[in-house]
């Protein structure tokens, strides 16, 4: 008896022993099979999802924003969704997922594919992330002034990153532009259709090119007040060595009419959302209608009569205004980034300003031309440009009055995923003019800018974004919060 | 151990010399509660050795001297009884059972059965009676406010709704706080499956979700002998790296020696509701004080009573009625829930073999008038247990299936609308039953009374799920007795669950042209199906050894095996092409799909050693070591020791009960548990790409373009595992002959070491990383007092109080975390921080000048938004505490029991809605006049730029008042007053039950029948702030962060029923 339990126990100890030498693998088994190990992660898998990150981001809420700001747009009386935005009375949350978006979405992946671009010398990737990354960047410094770039993107090296100035940034992200170009970018295989942009076929990579000097001359421009030394040399460089600029639209022009692959505005506005809260502003409708410009069908459907709210006028009663014009975004519109009108509308401010308007007219004859073309309308652009059309270029006029007629058709070109850049520009220029009346008044002049009838910045327009809620509790090194009537650090024409 | 303790007490009383026998007595020893006959009673002359036991029979025969006057009867876990003899010889004896006798075997960890004497830590167990009081469905419903130191609640009102156990506090800040539930020695599954389109997902978690139940509800709580709660690290620590938030041993009923026994049970409920949100009833609907027959809510002007037109016209036609208040306008929209649980059981066996079967149906129906909320649930079990010498093998097979609908909670989606929602925004005029007919020209979807919400009557009837699941539970317990001091157990143990969701939202879309043309769903359908798989596999030596008369010592040494396993797999379609077809392939897009997988292993080696001396002083030590797959396979092992001492003072010193304490006995221990990381929290990922919108998003593949991204959430490979330690001291002492109890428990315990997806700045370049951080401290006491007033022959009251205290405080949180985000409601946030219990309520307030005056807007009157958000309070009770009395009067016995949960708040997004649209009695505020935030002052600056503040003289005007109570306009003043006390006093149940007196029950063949008449929840009193929502509802999950609050949650419901129990 005893010696058989001896043995038992023996035995259950041997048992026991085989089983533990067995556990040490039975146990590696945490190897996630839903999604695969960062490890494997390459600037091809990498680079489409942070492209469509800052589509979603900038072309979809921001735009939102933009589009409000902007004028083009006001918040339905007979809904409620955009009320906030439209009184500038943002909310410190309002924007935390959209900011987190950037970050984490798209400007840590352009960081990753960077950093595996630089590690396996794919410098077609180098080029492509870093013009996205800088273009991203320089919206959101745009917005908020300042964000943190230095210590960004480090991970548990760095939780609490800090915040540097609008001009550093700017400098810093010009400065990598710069790194980029450098590069033998020429070599090594073509993207391919990663290249959610410029579909990476064989000169594809001069498109990137031709962005990325877009880009920096659209940077220099935003400094002209606040740095007109640097923006000046920086922009003589660029047509000294007879920098290509984009002809065509930097775009990401993929989407489909289908739940979650759609315009992600169309996506946010009208699918996700079924009130249609983005109705016809009087500022922008106004415009159009006074001058009898096509385009009103491809902003605001086909009418054949149109009806807007007055910028922040969604308390108003009257029944009648329920039908009022509703945005006609759809599934397919793409996200431009920087649009062909835009490229030629800024190289005509170039040409004014530095080269006595030399060839002005004609980028700018071509800009209108081609924001008529975003319509399918090109054709339709001609009478409006030739002498003695509306926008006829003024040759004759000041520099101010050709630059308001710049920025002016400009603005008209921004409308959907594009229009924050009407809300920097008209910061940056002051055009359209702000008007003395409210836009109901008989002596309101259509399309000027008006304070919103529910504003809560009194009789101001809002300047910028304030820092983001989800940033202030998470990281120390967040500036306390700026009102939203602080001008950002380009804001600065006399 | 009941048995031993049964010879050691022979030992003691039989040994002695031999008397001239005189006579001889005989009799029968029977049990009070089930009238059966006790085996090995010792039946002993008072002052002599002389005696003898009880046969299997329950009989005895005994020769006496002639000079015997008393014979005692005593009986392990009985109240003694001495006999004065009389001339007759035939002496039968009915013994009473005291529960809280030396004697009580409860149930510990890993299944070993110990006195509850020995016990070093607090062990509350519930018996079958108490659980099935009033018929429920699921096993905790009957126990809320009865357990000190749990914190029970049912997230809806609805049968099959998940339960929300915590025990002794939220301890772990984003991590798992559900306690590990045990049956029969095996840990089973309680995950559960919820309802969120994957392709409508959001991460706001506001949006549409449903509420399936967590998967130890699927249990019959007819078949559960009893429960016991094992509450602190002492008690649970053998359970390793998955106890740190308690256990629950759940036994169930097995077949007894004897008799073949039938039990049977039948019960109907009813259910109504509980509590609506209070409304106004002044005005009706328009906005802005003007009516318009389009609007959604009651801004409109005051009523007249006069006869109007309302609702869209429709062929030149419009509706008209009186324009008066309706009171009951949504309470009549609801019906009376039923709910019917029939359960039978088979019994029997005899000395070598038992065997145990059951069935229980439950079929329910809601509250909702339609049968989108639907509980069917069938159990079948069969358990049997044989010996053949040394060898004892037992088995129990259990199969479950549940068919389950429920109503979507939470914000609509493009996909479909949500009830509740709706339901919330209908003015006060109109009449909601009056909408019934969905179809009816002025009620359809074009011409519905206003475009920004759909008739609840069309969600209800055309939107809806089913989720179906079957699961097979079992094990096999194989037992050898080595020799009389070692025995081995092998226990295995499989729990399998496979689940099916079909969700869909019906296409809602008015014709062009029509009045609400501009509101429309467009329909949706996801489907999911699930796996769930728990193997337990624990092998066992247990060792008895008495070492002489003062010293005893028993314990065990095993090992213990569980594999978990997690698959899913979910479709989901947005934008139906048929109308009424829910199948994936009726879409114009593509589905969207999903699988998830999970695997995770833990091994463990355990070993507990228990010491007695003199039977009053016991000591237990323990240890447990867990292996776990799911921590970096480096580093995977850890070390859980426990201790805990029993000293039973009223058996140390003799001559307590002359004070009237009959029993006193202290407790200590100390333990450390754990809770192992979720899997796939090592290493960082790539995830496919998904753009979040706001609303909606952009998912990849984009235009056959695959991409990827990294994940946001940054992985760690050096996790450890979450640690609790837990210091306990007790007392349960008993005074007057057990008359009054008093169990005293003060805890402490602080878990280190939190695994957290902590939130993070994104421009680290990740919004959430794993770490290992955070100190959670949790200190409280637990009282229970049990009494008995009043015990004749015929009439008895016992009463029980409960009372429980827990401060919870959040000690360190990661490096240069001010705070960790738990959920957000809204503007609202839910958070950790440092110094503060876990869950503060954060949010936005009006803007103040330095003397704390409201800073408005001087165009229109009405608070400006501060910069920063401010703390409202936090979601921590400040006591919980129960009240149950139970009166016995012959064959009648009456009961009932109160919860009371005191302190704390949630958020309320019922309360929210109820003050945007103008239906909640607040917004009367100043009868809706003009007014001038009182004390309230302008902005402005002077010429240095510095602020300067003057009185402000701009009254909010009518049109802006509704705007004041706006979330979206005002968040500065409606955020906080939607965050309420979550204060609660609820009737938890009343039986009146009666027995058949024994005659005539044993005429039927029946040992007992019992007829009762039951109410669940019958009333609830709420403080004058609360006039919205039952705070037990939660729309979230059943853990931390559902406690957040609700997201237009269903009103809770309460219910009234009879049942019938037999025993044959």
């Amino acid at each position: 008896m005893k010696n058989l339990m001896i043995k038992r126990i023996f035995a259950s100890c041997l048992v026991l022993a085989v089983s533990f030498t067995g556990c040490k693998k039975a146990l590696d088994i945490n190897t996630d099979p839903n999604n695969a190990s960062r490890d494997k992660g390459t600037p091809e898998l990498i680079f489409p999802a942070a492209v469509a990150s800052t589509a979603g981001a900038i072309g979809g809420e921001y735009a939102v924003l933009g589009g409000i700001w902007s004028q083009y747009w006001a918040q339905s009386v007979a809904a409620s969704q955009f009320r906030t935005i439209d009184a500038y009375n943002i909310n410190q949350s309002d924007f935390n997922a959209r900011f987190d978006e950037v970050f984490a979405g798209a400007l840590n992946d352009y960081h990753f594919t960077l950093q595996k671009s630089q590690e396996t010398s794919k410098w077609k990737y180098f080029l492509m992330a870093t013009v996205m990354k800088a273009y991203t960047y320089q919206v959101m410094v745009d917005l908020y002034d300042k964000v943190p770039y230095t210590e960004a993107f480090q991970g548990q090296a760095n939780l609490t990153p800090k915040w540097d100035e609008g001009p550093d940034i700017y400098n810093g992200l010009l400065a990598e532009i710069d790194n980029a170009l450098s590069k033998d970018y020429q070599s090594g295989p073509i993207a391919g259709t990663s290249d959610l942009v410029f579909n990476g076929d064989g000169d594809a990579i001069d498109k990137w090119v031709a962005f990325a000097n877009t880009l920096k001359l659209k940077m220099y421009l935003r400094m002209v007040y606040a740095n007109p030394g640097v923006a000046e040399a920086g922009i003589r460089k660029l047509f000294d060595s007879g920098a290509p600029f984009l002809s065509v639209d930097a775009s990401l022009n993929k989407f489909v009419d289908e739940a979650n692959k759609d315009n992600p505005l169309h996506e946010f506005t009208a699918r996700a959302i079924t009130a249609q809260n983005l109705r016809a502003s009087n500022t922008f409708l106004s415009w159009l209608v006074a001058n009898g410009d096509p385009r009103i069908k491809t902003y605001f459907g086909n009418g054949p009569t149109y009806l807007g709210i007055d910028q922040g006028d969604y308390q108003n009663t009257n029944t009648a205004l329920i039908a009022a014009s509703i945005n006609n975004s759809k599934p397919t519109d793409p996200v431009q980034f920087i649009s062909l009108a835009e490229s030629n509308l800024l190289q005509a401010e170039a040409l004014e300003r530095y080269y006595g308007g030399i060839g002005a007219q004609a980028k700018y004859n071509a800009g209108v031309t081609a924001a008529f073309g975003q319509s399918g309308l090109s054709a339709a652009a001609a009478p409006f440009i030739a002498a003695g059309g509306k926008y006829a270029y003024n040759s004759a006029g000041t520099f101010e009055e050709k630059l308001e007629q710049i920025i002016t058709q400009k603005w008209a070109s921004f409308p959907g995923s594009h229009s924050l850049e009407g809300f920097f520009e008209k910061n940056r220029t002051g055009y359209p003019k702000t008007s003395p009346v409210y836009s109901s008044a008989a002596t309101y002049i259509s399309g000027q800018f008006v304070v919103s009838k529910v504003s809560f910045l009194g009789n101001n327009l809002p300047k910028r974004l304030i820092f983001p809620d989800n940033e202030r509790k998470t990281n120390p090194n967040t500036p306390a919060i700026v009102p939203l009537t602080q001008k950002v650090w380009w804001d600065k024409k006399p | 151990m009941k048995k031993l303790l049964q010879s050691l007490f022979m030992l003691l009383f039989l040994t002695g010399s031999v008397m001239a026998q005189d006579r001889t007595i005989t009799g029968t020893v029977t049990g009070k509660d089930d009238g059966k006959p006790l085996p090995g009673v010792t039946v002993l002359v008072k002052g002599t050795k002389i005696g003898t036991q009880t046969g299997s029979n329950g009989q005895y025969s005994l020769s006496i001297p002639s000079t015997a006057a008393d014979v005692t009867f005593t009986y392990l876990g009985y109240v003694p009884q001495t006999i004065t003899l009389t001339s007759g010889n035939v002496v039968n004896v009915i013994l009473t059972s005291d529960a809280q006798v030396l004697g009580e075997v409860v149930v510990t960890a890993l299944g070993v059965s110990r006195e509850r004497r020995t016990l070093g830590y607090a062990a509350t167990q519930v018996d079958s009676k108490e659980i099935n009081r009033t018929s429920p469905v699921s096993l905790f419903d009957g126990l809320q406010g009865k357990i000190a130191g749990a914190n029970i609640s049912s997230q809806s009102g609805s049968p099959g709704a998940s339960t929300k156990v915590i025990l002794r506090g939220y301890s772990s800040i984003t991590g798992n706080n559900q306690p590990l539930y045990v049956v029969d020695g095996v840990p089973i599954d309680n995950g559960s499956l919820g309802a969120t389109g994957i392709a409508s997902a959001n991460t706001t978690g506001t949006n549409r979700s449903t509420d399936f139940g967590n998967n130890a509800n699927d249990i019959n709580p007819n078949d559960i002998e009893s429960i016991n709660v094992l509450k602190g690290a002492g008690a649970s620590s053998l359970y390793g790296s998955r106890a740190a938030n308690g256990v629950i041993l759940i036994t169930t009923k097995k077949g007894k020696a004897g008799k073949f026994s039938v039990d049977f049970n039948t019960s109907a409920t009813f259910s109504s509701l509980l509590m609506l949100p209070e409304t106004q009833n002044e005005y009706g609907q328009g906005w802005n004080g003007t009516f318009s027959f389009i609007e959604n809510g009651s801004w409109g002007p005051k009523f007249t009573g006069a006869n109007r037109l309302w609702g869209n016209v429709v062929d030149n036609k419009q509706l008209y009625k009186p324009y008066v208040g309706l009171k009951n306008n949504v309470r009549d929209f609801y019906d009376t829930g039923s709910e019917y649980n029939n359960a039978i059981s088979l019994s029997g066996g005899n000395e070598k073999s038992t065997f145990y079967f059951s069935y229980n149906n439950v079929a329910s129906n809601g509250i909702i008038p339609s049968d989108g909320d639907t509980y069917n649930r069938n159990n079948f079990s069969l358990r049997a247990s044989t010996k053949v010498d040394n060898f004892t093998a037992s088995g129990s097979l259990n199969y479950f299936s549940r068919n389950s609908s429920f109503v979507a909670t939470g914000q609509g989606t493009s996909t479909g609308s949500t009830l509740f929602q709706e339901l919330i925004q209908i003015p006060r005029d109109i009449s909601i039953i009056d909408l019934k007919d969905y179809k009816s020209p002025y009620n359809n979807l074009n011409n519905y009374f206003t475009q920004y919400a759909q008739n609840p009557y069309y969600i209800a009837n055309e939107n809806g799920n089913n989720f179906n699941s079957e699961r097979v539970f079992g094990n096999v317990d194989l037992g050898y007795k080595v020799n009389d001091w070692l025995s081995s157990t092998v226990r295995i143990g499989t729990d399998v669950t496979n689940s099916r969701l079909k969700d869909w939202q019906a296409i809602a879309k008015p014709d062009v042209g029509s009045p609400n043309e501009s509101n429309f769903n467009v329909g949706g359908l996801t489907e999911t199906s699930g796996f769930r798989r728990e193997l337990n596999v624990d092998a066992l030596l247990n060792f008895n050894k008495k070492i002489n008369d003062d010293f005893s010592f028993d314990g065990l040494v095993g090992g213990n095996f569980n594999q978990r396993d997690f698959r899913s797999h979910t479709s989901a379609i947005i934008g139906l092409v048929i109308p009424e077809f829910y199948d994936l392939s009726n879409t114009a897009g593509n589905a969207t799909t999903a699988t998830n997988y999970s695997k995770r292993r833990l091994f463990g080696a355990y070993g507990q050693a228990n010491f007695g001396f003199r039977n009053y002083l016991f000591l237990s030590l323990n240890a447990r070591n867990d292996w776990a797959s799911t921590l970096p396979t480096a580093d995977n092992s850890y070390f859980y020791p426990a201790a805990n001492l029993s000293f039973v003072l009223s058996d140390a010193v003799e001559g307590l009960d002359k004070a009237g304490i009959s029993f006193a006995k202290f407790r200590a221990s100390y333990g450390l548990t754990g809770n192992d990381a979720t899997p796939y929290l090592t290493e960082s990922l790539l995830t496919s790409g998904n753009v979040v919108l706001g609303f909606g998003n952009i998912t990849f593949p984009i235009g056959g373009v695959s991409g990827f991204e990294v994940s946001n959430q940054l992985g760690n490979g050096l996790l450890k595992p979450e640690k609790t330690s837990e210091f306990e001291l007790g007392a349960d002492v008993r005074f007057f002959k057990n008359r009054l109890g008093i169990d005293f428990a003060y805890y402490d315990k602080q878990t280190d070491d939190q695994i957290l997806p902590v939130t993070t700045a994104a421009t680290s370049g990740y919004t959430t990383i794993i770490t290992n951080f955070g100190k959670v401290q949790n200190k409280g006491i637990e009282l229970s007092l049990t009494g008995t007033p009043v015990k004749t022959q015929n009439f008895s009251w016992d009463l029980t109080y409960v009372y429980s205290k827990n401060r919870n405080k959040v000690l360190e949180l990661p490096l240069g975390l001010e705070e960790v985000v738990i959920n957000s409601g809204y503007d609202i946030d839910f958070v950790a921080t440092v110094g503060k219990p876990l869950g503060v309520y954060r949010g936005p307030v009006e803007k103040r000048d330095p003397s704390g005056n409201i800073i408005v807007n001087p165009s229109n009157g009405l608070p400006l938004l501060a910069d920063n958000k401010e703390v409202y309070g936090d979601s921590q009770r400040d006591y919980v505490m129960g009240l149950t009395n139970r009166f016995a009067f012959k064959d009648w016995a009456l009961g009932f029991s109160f919860d009371y949960r005191k302190g704390g708040k949630f958020w309320s997004y019922t309360s929210q809605l109820n003050d945007f649209v103008g239906n909640s009695k607040r917004t009367l505020y100043n009868d809706r006049n003009p007014y001038i935030i009182p004390g309230s002052v302008n902005e402005s600056t002077d010429d240095d730029g510095n602020p300067v503040y003057s009185e402000n003289s701009t009254p909010v005007s009518v049109a802006n008042v509704a705007t004041s109570w706006s979330n979206g306009d005002n968040t500065q003043f409606t955020s906080r007053r939607s965050v309420l006390d979550r204060t609660s006093l609820k009737m938890r149940d009343i039986t009146l039950s009666y027995s058949l007196p024994k005659l005539v029950a044993s005429r039927l063949k029946a040992s007992n029948i019992t007829l009762t008449a039951y109410g669940r929840n019958l009333f609830i009193w709420l403080p004058s702030e609360n006039t919205f929502v039952d705070p037990e509802v939660s729309t979230y999950n059943n853990d931390l962060s559902g406690e957040l609050g609700e997201f237009a949650g269903g009103p809770s419901t309460r219910s009234y029923g009879i049942s019938l129990k037999a025993t044959f």
